[in-house]
């Protein structure tokens, strides 16, 4: 539909986890227009399809929403918690559900950042940098 | 999944001017649309003007929490496809129907979310996938219940119901 960003060999990977193609399209669309070192953009449509590219890839951020079909963002993050090895991936919730309560549920599963939806693409900019020097570091 | 609602369904014109507030915002941040409320008689104009047969998209979204309900946003489906490859960066030729359907329940997704949060920022509300149907509008008369938008000067009608029995 639009062109891919090129993914750097050595940059950090991302997994995106949303029931919208076309928002996981518009969020990696603005993560490749934000000119910041990416790697492999990969996709999942729920949290249990996340887990398999969790198994089969190398991933560095997470970015999910909450609210899917089949396994939703907390029942994933849950599912990584029991992971150790899965310790050093950054998790970042992208939800239209800005809650207190839904905040404080997450809070305890080793999430980074949370980004309410609707956002300008400038956040995602704004996240991505933060969250890349700290990566790079690792 | 919350507990059932112990609490009805704010179905008043501010709850809906609030939802309404939200699809604006929708609009604006994550659309890169022109975007403002409209009364409810220059919606009527509006809808006069749009041609005879032409075909709309409507995405229901039912949440469930302290209260529960369905919000609705209902647009013109050559509206839905202006912003669906706006929002996607996606040529307007290449778009697959499945395309528009999904970008439509996600901005009712996004609007009845964001509503949700400003209303109740303390509740936690459980959003279920929309659901979208297309049809033809049959009349240009302005649902009572209804609050209007114009988006890209284009019409969108959004909507709350109480969520029992509608589907």
């Amino acid at each position: 539909m639009h062109p891919e960003p090129r993914p750097d060999a050595a940059a950090p990977n991302v997994l995106i986890v949303d029931d919208s193609t076309m928002m996981r399209t518009m969020i990696k669309r603005v993560m490749g227009v934000a000119g910041l070192p990416l790697g492999t953009i990969y996709e999942a449509a729920n949290g249990e399809e996340a887990l398999q590219q969790l198994e089969h890839h190398d991933v560095r951020f997470v970015f999910t929403d909450i609210n899917m079909p089949v396994m939703n963002g907390a029942e994933l993050l849950r599912a990584m918690q029991a992971r150790p090895e899965w310790n050093h991936i950054v998790r970042v919730i992208i939800s239209t559900d800005g809650s207190e309560a839904r905040r404080t549920e997450v809070a305890g599963l080793g999430v980074k950042m949370y980004v309410e939806k609707p956002f300008r693409p400038e956040v995602m900019r704004d996240v991505l940098s933060e969250l890349t020097p700290a990566a790079a570091g690792r | 999944m919350s507990s059932p609602s112990s609490h009805p369904l704010p179905l008043d014109g501010e709850a809906r001017a609030a939802l309404g507030a939200a699809a604006v915002n929708v609009a604006e941040d994550s659309l890169f649309a022109f975007a403002e409320p409209c009364s409810a008689d220059a919606l009527a104009v509006t809808l006069d003007a749009r041609p005879e047969g032409e075909p709309w998209i409507a995405a229901m979204v039912r949440f469930r929490g302290p209260f529960q309900g369905d919000a609705e946003v209902t647009l013109p489906k050559a509206l839905a496809e202006e912003l669906c490859a706006a929002f996607s960066g996606a040529d307007p030729t290449e778009l697959e129907p499945q395309h528009v359907t999904d970008f439509t329940g996600e901005f009712a997704n996004m609007a009845c979310g964001l509503w949700l949060t400003r209303m109740h920022s303390q509740a936690r509300f459980d959003l279920e996938a929309p659901r979208v149907h297309e049809y033809v509008r049959a009349t240009a008369a302005v649902p009572d219940d209804a609050f209007g938008m114009l988006v890209n000067d284009a019409p969108v009608i959004v909507s709350l119901h109480r969520g029992e029995g509608r589907h």
